[in-house]
């Protein structure tokens, strides 16, 4: 018995140093490891808020298309990702060749411009980068 | 209470199928009503309630009803099932060990630890969700995407969220994130942050609890309680639940179906061996990863143990599996693997050796970073085992040699899925390789804990009943050689 208690009593200890190396392992982790990333999400700004006034006047369901002024899907993903996040169930298609458009800008005052070189009409402009555009068919 | 009203439905179904099939016996002696392993039933139950009333709302959908009356129906079955045979029936895991009275204070402070580990990994789960209660990009541009267009849209609507043109959100993933969190918010009333973090908090934290609860009915309370441990001191299970992704309730579901797979195994139970079959159904529905968990288990199990109980997993497994066969059938897009885009250049993929290499190379990195721990948290466990030594208990033999198979195939299969997948390999390896860690990780854990001998001195594992039982394993380890 007193060999095993003295085994015990080693393991114990080992088990001890081994938990407290545990411990401080995990508070160092952490903080590489939820500054990397939260870094990475927080990069990501959701403003949902812009896309509130548009949602009433979009169909409930149905496809509609993007463009943006930051250099398409390829270039900038997230804006595009986020608008469909925004405004599901509607499926924003990645292209502007739609009856029915969003336009998420970076630069207000450009949508205008590039609205009409994509054959596009201004429907309603909410000065905050958002926009809904048609296609007028003649 | 919110978080209280979008668990209380699984919660209760899950417990009650629990108490219906995991390991309640007429024959048993052990405890009659409530006893200690409840709490072992109630996390494994609630995980695999929440994977049910996923699938319910799903069904729902597809065959134009809420999915409710199914829900309210299975749990009212599973209580009357509970009532009629509270007196009638003991715990068997009450019945079959023993706990000896020595060095309790070791086992408290093993306790402490853990509590003190699992209080830290909270607060650092608060703190990550409440700086992205969205969660991370997967989150929200993947699960809560879906969940969004199942909840907001009406009739045959939803369908729409599953479109070819949204292939970039992977609608061929399955369902049970998106699936659980649009029925929280139909419960709820309104969409809600708190349904995918409640979600995410249940999962991320029942590994552990769910870690540490097993390995104490199979091999006593200061080898599970240092299983717990190992899991609460790897901090990127809390960061990644905290983001909300779909790796940490797979990893749930995988050490689910080995827990229930090694109690089905000790204890002669086909109530147990059926849930290992849902546990690992629930895993395919959860991520496309799970259907190659599923699927490697099968295999391993056939060539192991010659299918040992399989009947049963199997009468688990395939109810659960309908919904995900439903789902891939009619519902989901292709896969970006095996779908056209796919299969363009598969083949120079296969006969490129830089693939091969690189792979190697980044599996090798991560797993050496995974944690991440200084030491290296497989290398800790690794040590661990070396000085542990191996137990010699043949009990558990069948499903340390199908668990450690699967967990093989399930690596080999995702080092495939690197291979053929047709994306910038660096930049797939490095964003998923430690998630791919993770959702084996609590496997693996689980594994040594079984495997290694308890040298703190077991206080359970010596069963003094069910000879029968005993002599059943025996007779299949004999098979098996």
């Amino acid at each position: 018995m007193p060999d095993q208690y003295s085994k015990r009593a080693q393991l114990a200890v080992a088990v001890v140093l081994l938990m407290s190396v545990f411990a401080v392992c995990t508070l160092a982790g952490y903080y590489s490891l939820v500054e990397r990333e939260i870094r990475a999400s927080e990069a990501i700004v959701m403003d949902e808020d812009r896309f509130t006034g548009i949602r009433a006047l979009l169909p409930a369901r149905g496809t509609i298309g993007y463009l943006s002024d930051t250099g398409g899907i390829a270039r900038n993903p997230k804006a595009y990702y986020l608008t469909q996040y925004y405004l599901a169930p509607l499926v924003v298609a990645e292209d502007p060749e739609h009856d029915l458009v969003i336009a998420n800008f970076v630069s207000p005052s450009a949508i205008a411009t590039l609205a009409a070189a994509r054959g596009l009409t201004v429907e309603h402009d909410f000065t905050n980068g958002v926009a809904l555009l048609s296609r007028r068919t003649r | 209470m919110t978080p209280l009203a979008i668990a209380l439905l699984p919660a209760a179904i899950g417990f009650l199928l629990m108490r219906a099939v995991g390991g309640l016996d007429p024959a048993a002696a052990g405890a009659r009503g409530f006893c200690r392993h409840d709490l072992f039933r109630l996390i494994i139950g609630t995980g695999i309630g929440i994977g049910l009333c996923s699938e319910f709302y799903f069904a729902g959908f597809v065959f134009a009803n809420s999915g409710l009356p199914a829900e309210l129906l299975l749990s009212i079955a599973g209580g009357i099932i509970v009532f009629l045979y509270r007196n009638k029936t003991g715990c068997r895991l009450c019945g079959t060990l023993y706990r000896a009275p020595e060095a309790r204070i070791l086992t408290r402070y093993l306790a402490c630890a853990f509590a003190f580990l699992l209080v830290i990994d909270l607060a650092m789960f608060f703190q990550v969700s409440a700086r992205t209660p969205r969660g991370g990009w997967d989150a929200w541009a993947i699960w809560n995407l879906r969940a969004r267009f199942l909840y907001r849209a009406g009739g045959s609507a939803w369908r729409d969220g599953f479109t070819e043109l949204l292939a970039w959100s992977h609608p061929d993933y399955p369902l049970l994130l998106p699936a659980f969190v649009a029925q929280s918010w139909r419960t709820l009333g309104r969409e809600s942050s708190v349904a995918p973090v409640t979600l995410a908090c249940f999962f991320t934290f029942g590994c552990a609890g769910l870690m540490a609860s097993g390995v104490t009915i199979l091999r006593g309370a200061r080898q599970g309680l240092l299983a717990g441990l190992v899991l609460a001191a790897t901090p990127f299970l809390y960061v990644q639940g905290a983001m909300q992704c779909a790796d940490v309730p797979l990893a749930f579901f995988i050490l689910a179906t080995l827990v229930s797979l090694a109690l089905a195994d000790r204890f002669n139970s086909p109530g147990f061996a059926s849930i290992a079959g849902v546990a690992a159904a629930l895993a395919g529905w959860t991520k496309n990863e799970g259907l190659l968990w599923f699927s490697a288990l099968l295999l391993a199990r056939v060539v192991m143990v010659r299918g040992r109980s399989l009947q049963a997993f199997l009468a688990g497994a395939l109810p659960v599996l309908a919904p995900v066969i439903l789902f891939k059938a009619c519902v989901a897009a292709s896969s970006d693997i095996f779908g056209s885009a796919g299969r363009t250049g598969m083949m120079a993929r296969v006969q490129d050796p830089s693939r091969y290499i690189l792979i190697a190379k980044e599996a090798f990195r991560h797993i050496r970073e995974f944690g991440p721990l200084p030491a290296g948290a497989f290398a800790i466990l690794a040590v661990y085992l070396a000085v542990s030594g191996f137990q010699r208990d043949i009990r558990d033999r069948a499903i340390l040699r199908t668990g450690t198979l699967a967990l093989l195939f399930t690596a080999f299969g995702y080092c495939l899925i690197y291979l053929l997948r047709p994306l910038d390999l660096a930049w797939l390896l490095d964003t998923s390789a430690d998630r791919l860690l993770l959702q084996i990780w609590p496997g693996i854990v689980f594994g040594v804990f079984l495997a290694a001998r308890a040298q703190l001195g077991a206080d359970v594992g010596n069963v003094v009943g069910s000879e029968a039982q005993f002599s059943g394993t025996e007779s299949l380890i004999r098979r098996c050689r």
